[in-house]
């Protein structure tokens, strides 16, 4: 069975380098949907079902932050694990993204084995293994 | 040159970081200003807080091209205007990341807009500005901050 992702990020090259960094973490069974905001992210989440949402913070539309609470906020999606990966590198952003939920929160530019040490407990489930 | 300061140390090794991580080069600091020649990508990027700082890089088109080949391999079908603006921005918004995450020492919070296209020459002012080159391959791009925080660190 395939693992779905969502990648929301305004830039082409950081969602190819997120994929190309998942692959490598072990993700080659996934299916990836890319996405440009936070606001075309919650459209797919609301007809389509993922594993994880992985987003950027910083975005035109909708934000990384603001995607973040529209999840949690919501009896559908709020158990969806949302990882943030953000060039913006200060504690205080990083508490307050936690503090709404997010599992984790990686710093641009991605180091693969920080990726694989967060993500791997997907890897490992059994669900993904059959 | 300017003498060397915290700001412009952070911002060499988030330039180093930036690129190694997601385009497998190890650019080469530049002990002083070179001419970029030829059709470049230049792109912007403000920091709004806690400093008011414009950023900017300024890429040969040449480079550009060899970095997005390196990072795509055999998904880099047909380069255009707009991958090769995206990709240029993204290496800025992740160098004044990294920088400013530095600078702040991870605590004082920051904000930064979207990178932007620069159109047109842009001319640095030595007195306002700091401006660290680097090259590839023998090519040289640069990399520059204008504003209150480089004020500040001088």
């Amino acid at each position: 069975m395939s693992m779905k992702i969502i990648i929301a990020d305004d830039s082409r090259t950081a969602r190819f380098l997120i994929k190309q960094y998942l692959e490598m973490a072990g993700f080659y069974k996934t299916d990836f949907i890319e996405v440009e905001n936070g606001r075309e992210a919650l459209d797919y989440l609301k007809e389509n079902a993922v594993d994880i949402v992985i987003t950027d913070y910083k975005m035109p539309k909708m934000d990384g932050l603001d995607l973040l609470r529209r999840v949690k906020a919501s009896p559908k999606l709020h158990d969806l694990p949302v990882l943030v990966i953000t060039s913006f590198a200060n504690q205080a952003k990083i508490d307050e993204l936690l503090e709404n939920g997010a599992f984790a929160v990686l710093q641009k530019p991605l180091s693969l084995a920080k990726l694989h040490e967060t993500v791997k407990p997907f890897i490992a489930s059994e669900e993904y293994r059959e | 040159m300017k003498a060397e300061n915290s700001l412009q140390k952070a911002l060499e090794r988030a330039v180093y970081q930036t690129i190694e991580n997601m385009a497998f080069e190890e650019p080469e600091i530049l002990p002083g200003p070179v001419d970029i020649n030829g059709e470049v990508i230049a792109v912007s990027l403000r920091v709004v807080s806690p400093y008011l700082l414009m950023t900017m890089i300024i890429m040969p088109r040449e480079l550009a091209d060899i970095l997005i080949r390196v990072i795509y391999r055999d998904d880099a079908k047909e380069i255009t205007d707009e991958l090769m603006y995206d990709t240029v921005g993204e290496f800025l918004n992740t160098i004044i990341g990294t920088m400013m995450g530095e600078v702040t020492h991870g605590e004082r919070i920051f904000e930064m807009g979207l990178p932007e296209r620069l159109e047109g020459k842009k001319e640095f002012q030595p007195e306002d500005s700091q401006v660290l080159f680097f090259q590839i391959e023998d090519l040289p791009f640069c990399v520059a901050i204008e504003g209150e925080a480089f004020v500040e660190e001088k």
